[in-house]
């Protein structure tokens, strides 16, 4: 008789860690890795109240498969990788070794992780470089939340993101207060129908055209691909105004991750991968983070991981990583974990299953170089007293601090790249500025209904664009083709949610041609 | 609770039509239950005996939430007593998809009766198999609603409820302290909390689509507070109670005239509160036409994140994944209202419940289930036909509307679905009334 089981966990679509049901069907004589899975509504949970966003409602999809543990290509048991994985270990040299984990396992896993890391004297690598940008006297600033609440009490909202697309479940917390009477400032390129106002801004113009009070909130997100000026800007914002101020996540315990790690000796992708490129990294030890997906060039992540002597993975899901792999140590799927993440409001919130299988390969590990006695109950206590908590409450996010961080200068910005060569007669192509519009899909490697690029109704018209046609992009590493959306947006803008090969960072010039 | 007297009433009470109160022969059921446990002495004696073969029921996590489980334990049933006033569930997406061997019984408020007959009508769901013990239903409140009024109005910490129940007119909350807590549901709802929207203006408070309909309306004299009234509404309800009664998870006694009239009179006062309601919500919609009409549907439609919630949850959509509203879709299209909407609104215009079950899970706070009630209503009354209150009669939209004189059972005698011409319209249009009013046999 097939048996289902019922877990009350947390989406890992983003730093929210919207609550709902995952129900389980297994066949006892079916295929274990893929279970049947389905979605159901929380209705009672506080972060979003039962709601899902479009990545939220393909989580069956996103679980897929339940990896199988691998040694050198071949299955393996669990037991049998982790000894691979620790001989591996113990034969490589510290000098090139890195672990990454931008914050997709439990707050107990990410520990055992850095206990791990420390017995080579390495760091957890989040991704997160845009902390070694700020002096360690703003980090703090940078990790506070607030719960989402605030923004249905506060008077004025100003967005930085795109609720529409990024973090989606903070947008009805903006209509509310919408309806409550809160004015809304939406900053960026595109044109959001809740919006009373629309400003395409430089961080530079922030201080000037914006003017929030001690009544209003500032909501815009840190994640590996910020860009240091603007998020300087925001902080300066923050401060002289006594506006509150959150921070959303893109991974469901980013928050945690990167309060566990040390933030000065965090890389940004770019720079992982071309310490990957120029093979100063030999072995790399992943958990669940697998580079192809989260980077904005997966073509080239594989390439350069092709340099490695060694490449463990730790995963929860099956994905590109634990296809390439050379040691894979299949863990429990996330719902399936028991354990904790910070959420990025601060809530500390429980994943909601029954096994510590990841855990307990993490902790195996350790032992076997050395750190011995992980754990979890003393694990998990360490986590939440770092937190300054005692428990799990999902009704309690933190309470907001007003942002003091005084004047400070950058360490980095963005190295902007060169531009594309103008191959085209003048006429026929046009200039514009190219943004991501970031989703949980693209950042979780999801396909998404989304194989378009947007652009204004100008743009469209000059470049003499027909409907369902497509067009053609020049950037600095080649030509695409890609269809298109006419969309409300700033002129010169070029928006996409779907990766393109070649454009990475934010603000990147593209030539347009039909 | 005081042990009861030897009821005079025998199985053979227990036929079609009849009027009961019935309770738990177990003390610990009927304490837990919210009147008189019966409703779940009949599931847990239906699985026990083995009228049924599961029975889909709540496993409740806290006094604000509930998760549906189907299962084939007695004991989790018997922990599955009392009602859950914030746990705005519709059960029907629960049972399993089609036409299975599995006999199953589920607590059923109208609309998840009315949801499992529309299924049943598309063939997702068998339903001589399926026992409705149908629930009266005064309306449901949306968790995140309840903690505000608790925080608001009460002003109580949600961690320290240890339950609720309605009497006359008032959501009472018991904290742990033993204390009492009572507000008018009428005084809630002026400050925009209290019920969901669409349970303010639901059109059927008594089940009498289902096998029996259970409610503690009626219940009067020495059982007040203390036994369920329930009326039986077909032979598979009669076969449900009386398995109770011998294996002795139940008992019952006829109603008092007194308490059918009671009954009676507060499902007349609900469905006109109901009504009054309805015109409240619809009647400025309604008057706006044309151009006005359409920017009220694209405004309220211009949040939507295209998540795709609102379908899943529905249930008496049984389209799956290949239906028509996703597949004229695409996100690159820039349309004000996506043909997904448009779609949606014109197919559910003959099977929309009004059960609110798209706009508590739609992401983007679109009162969705009153945009799909201005296309549903029209159609409700041209048709005269009140979707998922009778399994005879198919959606409509599967019928052509006949001209001669207006009625829809020309259109059935043309499906084969009715033998007689309209000459028997003023018999159903008393029945029809009663239906309206909650009493009696529905077309
Ligand atoms: C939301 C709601 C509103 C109601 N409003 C009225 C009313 O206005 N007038 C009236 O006469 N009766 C109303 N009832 C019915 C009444 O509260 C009792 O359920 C009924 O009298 C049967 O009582 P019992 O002791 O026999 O049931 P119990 O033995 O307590 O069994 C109750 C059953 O209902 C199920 N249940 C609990 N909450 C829900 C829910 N939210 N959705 C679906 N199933 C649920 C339980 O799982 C259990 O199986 C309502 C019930 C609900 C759930
Ligand atoms: S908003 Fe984030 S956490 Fe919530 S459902 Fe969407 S991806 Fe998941
Ligand atoms: S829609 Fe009707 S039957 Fe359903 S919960 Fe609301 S009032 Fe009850
Ligand atoms: S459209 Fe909405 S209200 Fe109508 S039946 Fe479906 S879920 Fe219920
Ligand atoms: S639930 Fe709401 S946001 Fe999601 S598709 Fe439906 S209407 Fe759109």
């Amino acid at each position: 008789m097939i048996e289902e089981k019922v877990y009350s966990s947390i989406c890992p679509g983003c730093g929210l860690g919207c609550g709902l049901y995952i129900r389980e069907k297994v066949e006892p004589t079916g295929d274990k890795t893929k279970p049947e899975l389905s979605v159901d509504f929380r209705k009672n949970a506080p972060v979003n109240a039962g709601k899902l966003c479009r990545f939220g409602m393909n989580l069956p999809i996103y679980y897929g498969k339940i990896p199988n543990s691998k040694v050198k290509g071949k299955k393996s048991s669990l037991k049998e990788a982790v000894a691979a994985a620790a001989k591996a270990l113990k034969a490589a040299s510290k000098e090139n070794m890195a672990f990454l984990s931008v914050g997709m396992s439990t707050n107990e896993e990410q520990l055992a992780f850095s206990a791990l890391a420390k017995t080579f004297s390495c760091p957890v690598e989040t991704g997160m470089e845009i902390y070694a940008a700020f002096p360690e006297t703003v980090h703090k600033a940078l990790g506070y939340g607030t719960g989402l609440e605030e923004i249905e009490a506060s008077k004025q909202v100003f967005l930085f993101i795109d609720p529409y697309v990024s973090y989606p479940l903070v947008l009805r917390r903006v209509l509310k207060a919408k309806r409550k009477g809160a004015k809304v400032t939406a900053v960026g390129p595109k044109s959001l129908p809740l919006a009373d106002e629309n400003l395409s801004l430089e961080p530079a113009e922030y201080g000037k055209s914006l003017a929030p009070t001690q009544a209003s909130i500032l909501l815009s997100d840190l994640h590996p691909y910020s860009d240091p000026t603007q998020i300087k800007a925001i902080l300066e914002l923050a401060e002289t105004s006594g506006a509150k101020l959150l921070f959303l996540r893109p991974f469901v315990n980013s928050k945690g991750a990167t309060r566990l790690a040390k933030h000065t000796k965090q890389r940004s992708f770019e720079k992982l991968l071309k310490a990957l490129e120029a093979g100063e990294i030999k072995t790399l030890f992943c958990l669940d983070s697998d580079l192809s997906e989260l980077s904005l060039d997966p073509k080239r992540v594989k390439k350069a991981l092709s340099n490695l002597d060694t490449l463990i993975v730790q995963a929860s899901r099956s994905s590109p990583l634990t296809e390439f792999a050379d040691i894979v140590i299949g863990a429990e799927p996330f719902y399936q974990k028991k354990g904790s993440v910070l959420n990025a409001e601060g809530r500390l919130l429980k994943t909601g299953g029954d096994s510590i299988l990841g855990f307990k390969a993490l902790a195996e590990l350790a032992k076997a170089l050395g750190k011995e006695g992980l754990d979890f109950a003393q694990v998990q206590k360490k986590a939440f007293s770092s937190f300054g908590l005692s428990e799990t409450d999902e009704f309690k996010p933190e309470k907001a601090k007003p942002i003091s961080c005084g004047n400070f200068e950058l360490r980095a910005g963005f190295e902007k790249k060169e531009k594309p060569k103008n191959t085209k007669k003048e006429e026929q192509t046009q200039k514009a500025h190219f943004s991501y519009n970031f989703t949980p899909f693209m950042w979780q490697g999801l396909e998404d209904d989304c194989n378009f690029v947007e652009l204004n109704i100008r743009l469209v018209q000059k470049l003499g664009l027909s409907k369902g046609g497509s067009l053609n992009l020049k950037t600095p590493d080649g030509e695409t083709q890609m269809r298109f959306k006419v969309s409300a947006l700033a002129e010169g803008v070029v928006l996409s949610e779907k990766k393109i090969k070649g454009l990475v960072l934010p603000r990147d010039e593209v030539e347009l041609s039909r | 609770m005081p042990e009861r007297p030897e009821p005079k009433a025998k199985a053979g009470v227990i036929k079609v039509g009849a009027k009961l109160i019935g309770w738990a022969t177990d003390a610990k059921l009927r304490e837990k239950g919210a009147s008189g446990g019966l409703v779940t002495a009949l599931l847990a004696a239906a699985l026990k005996k083995g009228l049924v073969d599961k029975v889909l029921t709540l496993k409740k996590i806290s006094e604000f939430e509930a998760v549906p489980v189907l299962t084939s334990e007695v004991e989790e049933v018997l922990q599955s007593g009392g009602s859950m006033h914030s746990v705005p569930v519709n059960l029907a997406r629960y049972l399993p998809e089609g036409i299975g061997e599995q006999r199953i019984a589920l607590p059923a408020k109208p609309c998840d009766a009315r949801a499992v007959i529309e299924r049943a009508k598309r063939n997702a769901v068998d339903l001589e198999k399926t026992f409705l013990i149908g629930l009266n239903c005064g309306g449901s409140i949306h968790p995140e609603t309840t903690r505000k009024m608790l925080k608001t109005v009460y002003r109580l910490d949600p961690e320290e409820i240890s339950g609720e129940e309605i009497v006359k007119g008032k959501l009472i909350f018991f904290t742990k302290d033993g204390k009492e807590h009572a507000i008018s549901i009428d005084e809630l709802e002026e400050k925009g909390l209290g019920r969901r929207e669409n349970c303010r203006y639901c059109s059927v408070k008594i089940p009498i689509n289902a096998d029996l309909a259970c409610g503690n309306w009626g219940v009067t004299g020495a059982f007040a507070g203390q036994g369920t009234f329930v009326e039986v509404r077909t032979e598979k309800g009669a076969k449900l109670l009386r398995n109770a009664l011998e294996a002795g998870f139940a008992k019952v006694e006829p109603a008092e005239e007194k308490g059918i009239r009671v009954r009676e009179k507060i499902n007349r006062i609900m469905l006109k509160l109901s009504e009054k309601n309805r015109q409240e919500i619809f009647s400025p919609i309604e008057a706006k036409q044309g151009p006005e009409r359409l920017k009220y549907f694209q405004k309220a439609l211009e949040n939507c994140i295209h998540c795709g919630a609102c379908k899943a949850v529905c249930p008496v959509c049984t389209c799956g994944e290949d239906s028509k509203c996703t597949s004229y879709t695409s996100r690159e299209d820039s349309y004000k209202i996506s043909l997904f909407h448009l779609v949606r609104f014109l197919h559910l215009s003959d099977s929309c419940l009004g059960c609110g079950q798209c706009e508590d899970v739609c992401p983007a706070e679109i009162p969705l289930t009153r945009l799909y009630q201005c296309f549903a209503t029209p159609v409700r009354e041209a048709f005269d036909y009140m979707p998922g209150m009778s399994a005879q009669t198919p959606p409509y939209f599967a019928l052509k509307l006949e001209k001669e004189c207006g009625c829809q059972h020309h259109g059935l005698e043309k499906a084969g679905l009715e033998e007689s011409s309209c000459a028997k319209e003023p018999e159903r249009e008393g029945k029809r009334e009663g239906q309206r009013q909650g009493q009696g046999g529905c077309c």
